[in-house]
């Protein structure tokens, strides 16, 4: 169990739980606790995704029936029957595991949906979802819900502060569970189902329970997340809940950000969330999609492991870069934008992992000779 | 013959796929203890056979039994933990880890006698034992035909299995790699694990095993020692018109 | 009741027709996972842009609608080309080609969405008299878009079926679908052969596009309700099977007309997907044989 990275995550955590008592004392903008709340849910979504997906190697495309399930069951609970937020939680949570679960138990009793079939049978279920919600006029029935009127706790000032400590708290449960799933003995399962099942399975491996399993868990933290999300939406419509591009994104984060590692997801949602609110608030919504495209087309064609493995090879230097661009932006364009500075930061962080190893090599060695003591061009001599 | 010494029995096997018989009325037994070579020219179903005792494919009539116990229609994954290995004809490691770790999974999950404590340290030994102690922490993808055979019967050993089943682990290896595996195959008979052979290479069945069964088209043909066996008529006829390696 | 009866059978014919519609759109999608093994998402945005090319042509260029195949044909056959190159020069497989190919529908609508906008885009009337044409058969009335397309649509399936079982370069085809490798030791050149029949197969989307155009509003995301139909063809048709294709367009046309006098339209949509489901469940190889069956 690898300790740095599990407390440098924790650490985080703490801070970020710090955030909004700040905002209180600072008065700075609360679009900044929106915008954080947001990586919460994509962290939460695309942890919820690859724990199963990533681990396991068999890629759903039905994220957004989870998400979804957890949307409508809490907008319906507390808009026309009353329910408080925090009692329709765990039901939108069951609700979706309970979806997974059953999904999962009929198709993984199949050995013939493996692969591709297993991917196209989940995005059926993931658009059926939204007709199903479209038709059933208890559902939706194409009208959309409005959540109005929910109530937060006194303790909290707004309900975006409330939203924020609730999304902080998801993405970290989402983290710790797919953390402690990968140094468990249910992930050395997966990881061996995701390289081959059959030779897995006899070894030993319970690949019915595991995958039934792990692709469970996947539908509660979904639907706990999307739960929330549905408060957040303030106006919930098939239209906008049930889209293609939920499930997509949260493949994509995690993707990129490295499906073998629970910090992978976290690293996609950073780069991919903090892209797209920056170009979406500019204007430029298409321009956005394009470049998530282009980075997935990029991605699974350059870099198929994601960036968490040359982010671990490539720390210090990365770090020390962030830093040095992060201090230019706020010394030469003051007064700057803390998100657009965070986002370009993490984009040339980001351009610094994506540089191929040959190239990455020989600009290290050119930076490093005086560092380096015993190895490299020094020894050679 | 003694009923104590029977570790494994398949009894009127039989298996078709589509229009194809691949197995025939199998019958044939596996005393504790002994390496039992599985031969017979190529298509005779030996994988086939394989694959049904390891629980992969069922079988549509007859039964397997293993300590006296049916465990013909278990799942494949119990079957494993109740002490039964296998290795492929083709290797197939598990290409994302270690070749360490591809040595631990079989060691978390096999038959092995409790938990091991230290996973790594306990898969280590089986590394060690097939001589590929020094390649533990490399990838996979770095080993040569020879290295990937050792590290699937490291895989399998891992799991501590009463019955080892080895699907031509000598097939494409030269032959200094040969020796080291007719040696190691003996190795690991003296740990006291029942081994079954899917062999072509009949020197190395003749070295090795104690007693050969040999499958024609999916049916049993003969059985008995080796060198005996090997040179009946209808046994040499069978081969007739396909290699051996003498 | 005689009248029950005709507008049921009239019911029936359009979703016949519509069949053919579906067909078409999905033939690439069929093809190049069959033949190719490659699932080509990106195929759904290039129906789209081709009925975007049409639209243009016929609205602003006062062309023919039907004569626009003869300008987008060519140009989706290179696209096609491109896209099969960049395939195989990358060497991808089946699950990331789902990936790589999503990232490029969404490339593709987004662009589209740049230089169309989001509003609706329809060819006028007067530019596209073919609209609310139709032919009377008797006591009943055939729009003659869906007629065509239907036509169209058997033409397409039967030449490539023809293409496959009768031709020699279908043999290979058929060669490199079971196994690339044996069929490369046997002399049959795959990146020469896999070029020009994933450049054939995207050409059809101008096909498709021409109808789409003549027939529907045009929107950039009026692709994703064909997305749940398309893969409910390719599926059930079996893979790389045109016939099959068809066989499959007419079923799930039919059943979603006849479903569509009974209950909501939304409840229509949901058909083929509840066909797909219970095909992947219960037949994963397809209601009709694929082109080569799984060993």
């Amino acid at each position: 169990m690898r300790w740095k990275p599990l407390l440098a995550a924790l650490g985080t955590a703490a801070l970020l739980a710090a955030i909004p008592l700040l905002q209180r004392a600072l008065g700075f903008s609360v679009y900044y606790l929106v915008f954080l709340y947001f990586i919460f849910f994509w962290v939460a979504q695309a942890t919820s995704w690859n724990l199963f997906s990533g681990y396991a190697g068999m890629f759903s495309f039905g994220q957004v029936a989870f998400l979804g399930t957890g949307v409508y069951t809490v907008a319906i609970l507390i808009m026309r029957y009353g329910w408080s937020l925090p009692a329709a939680l765990p039901v939108a949570a069951a609700l979706a595991g309970l979806l997974a679960f059953t999904v999962g138990w009929i198709v993984f009793r199949l050995r013939s949906l493996r692969g591709e079939l297993f991917s196209l049978f989940t995005l059926v279920v993931g658009i059926g979802g939204g007709y199903v919600a479209n038709s059933t006029p208890w559902i939706d029935g194409g009208q959309g819900i409005a959540l109005t009127r929910v109530g937060y706790p006194a303790l909290f000032e707004s309900m975006t502060e409330y939203l924020y400590y609730l999304g902080l708290g998801t993405a970290v449960l989402a983290v710790s569970v797919a953390a402690a799933i990968q140094y468990s003995r249910l992930g050395r399962g997966l990881f061996a189902i995701h390289d081959d099942e059959r030779v897995a399975e006899g070894l030993g491996v319970p690949t019915f329970r595991y995958k039934l399993t792990a692709f469970t868990i996947n539908g509660l933290l979904a639907g706990l997340s999307g739960g929330i999300h549905a408060v957040q939406m303030n106006y919930v419509a098939v239209d906008s809940v049930f889209t293609l591009h939920f499930s997509l994104y949260a493949i994509l984060m995690s993707v990129l950000g490295g499906t073998r590692h629970w910090m992978g997801p976290i690293l996609g949602a950073l780069v991919i969330h903090s892209l797209s609110d920056r170009l979406a608030s500019a204007g430029f919504s298409e321009l956005q999609q394009v470049i998530t495209g282009s980075t997935l087309v990029i991605i699974i064609l350059f870099m198929r492991d994601g960036i968490y493995g040359r982010l671990r090879d490539r720390l210090q230097p990365t770090l020390v870069l962030m830093a040095v661009t992060a201090l230019v932006q706020w010394l030469a364009l003051r007064p700057v934008d803390g998100l657009t500075l965070l986002t370009i930061t993490v984009f040339v962080a980001l351009a610094m992992l994506l540089l191929p190893p040959a190239v990455y090599d020989r600009v290290a060695a050119a930076w490093r000779p005086r560092f380096s003591s015993g190895s490299g061009m020094g020894s050679a001599l | 013959m003694n009923q104590h010494d029977v570790i494994l029995e398949c009894r009127h096997v039989g298996k078709h796929f589509g229009g194809l018989q691949a197995l025939h009325d199998v019958s044939l037994t596996l005393r504790r203890g002994e390496i039992l070579g599985l031969v017979g020219p190529n298509g005779s179903g030996k994988t086939t056979l394989i694959n049904v005792i390891s629980g992969y494919l069922p079988c549509d009539q007859g039964q397997v039994l293993f300590e006296g116990r049916v465990i013909s229609g278990m799942e494949p994954h119990k079957i494993a933990a109740a002490g039964i290995s296998r290795t492929y004809q083709i290797p197939h490691p598990f290409r994302g880890m270690t070749v360490l770790e591809n040595v631990m999974v079989a060691a978390q999950f096999g038959h092995a006698h409790g938990r091991p404590r230290d996973l790594a340290a306990y898969a280590m030994q089986w590394l060690d034992f097939v001589g590929l102690g020094a390649f533990a922490h490399r990838p996979v993808g770095s080993l040569n035909l020879h290295q990937l055979k050792f590290l699937e019967m490291a895989r399998a050993l891992a799991a501590r299995p009463k019955v080892l089943m080895l699907d031509e682990v000598l097939a494409g290896l030269n032959p200094g790699e040969m020796e080291e595996g007719v040696a190691l195959v003996a190795r690991i008979r003296d740990t006291g694990t029942t081994i079954v052979m899917v062999e072509h290479i009949m020197r190395a069945v003749t070295s090795l095993a104690d007693r050969v069964v040999v499958l024609d088209q999916g049916k049993y043909l003969a059985e008995g020692p080796p060198a005996e066996v090997l040179r009946r008529p209808e046994v040499v006829k069978a081969y007739l018109g396909s290699d051996y390696h003498a | 009741m005689w009248d029950t009866a005709l507008s049921l059978i009239q019911t029936a014919i359009a979703g016949v027709l519509t069949g053919g519609l579906y067909t078409i759109i999905s033939l690439a999608l069929s093809l190049s996972w069959g033949v190719l093994r490659v699932i080509n998402l990106a195929h759904f945005g290039l129906v789209v842009l081709a009925a975007y090319m049409t639209y243009q042509l016929t609205q602003f260029g006062n062309w023919n609608p039907f004569v626009t195949v003869l300008a987008t044909f060519p140009i989706f056959l290179l696209v096609g080309m491109g896209l099969q190159y960049f395939f195989l020069r990358f060497r991808i497989e089946t699950t990331p080609s789902l990936l790589v190919t999503f990232g490029l529908f969404l490339i593709l609508e987004n662009v589209m969405k740049m230089i169309w906008t989001a509003d609706f885009r329809r060819i006028s009337f007067a530019k596209n008299p073919y609209f609310v044409s139709s032919i009377s058969v008797g006591p009943l009335v055939l729009p003659l878009l869906l007629l065509l397309v239907f036509v169209v649509a058997v033409v397409l399936a039967v030449a490539f079926h023809l293409l496959f079982k009768k031709t020699h370069v279908g043999r290979a085809l058929r060669a490199i679908t079971q196994d690339p490798a044996v069929a490369t030791a046997f002399g049959v050149d795959y990146e020469r052969l896999a070029l020009a029949f994933g450049g054939l197969a995207t050409a059809t989307a101008a096909v498709a596009g021409v109808f789409v155009g003549m027939i529907y509003a045009l929107y950039p995301s009026a692709a994703e309700p064909w997305i749940g139909i398309s893969f409910a063809v390719t599926i059930m048709g079996g893979l790389g099977n045109p016939l099959g294709a068809l066989g499959a367009g007419v079923i799930i046309g039919l059943v979603e007309a006849m479903t569509q006098r009974v209950a909501d339209p939304s409840v229509a949509r949901l058909v083929s997907l509840v066909l797909l489901a219970i095909v992947l469940l219960v037949r994963p190889s397809g209601l009709f044989r694929p082109l080569v069956p799984e060993q």
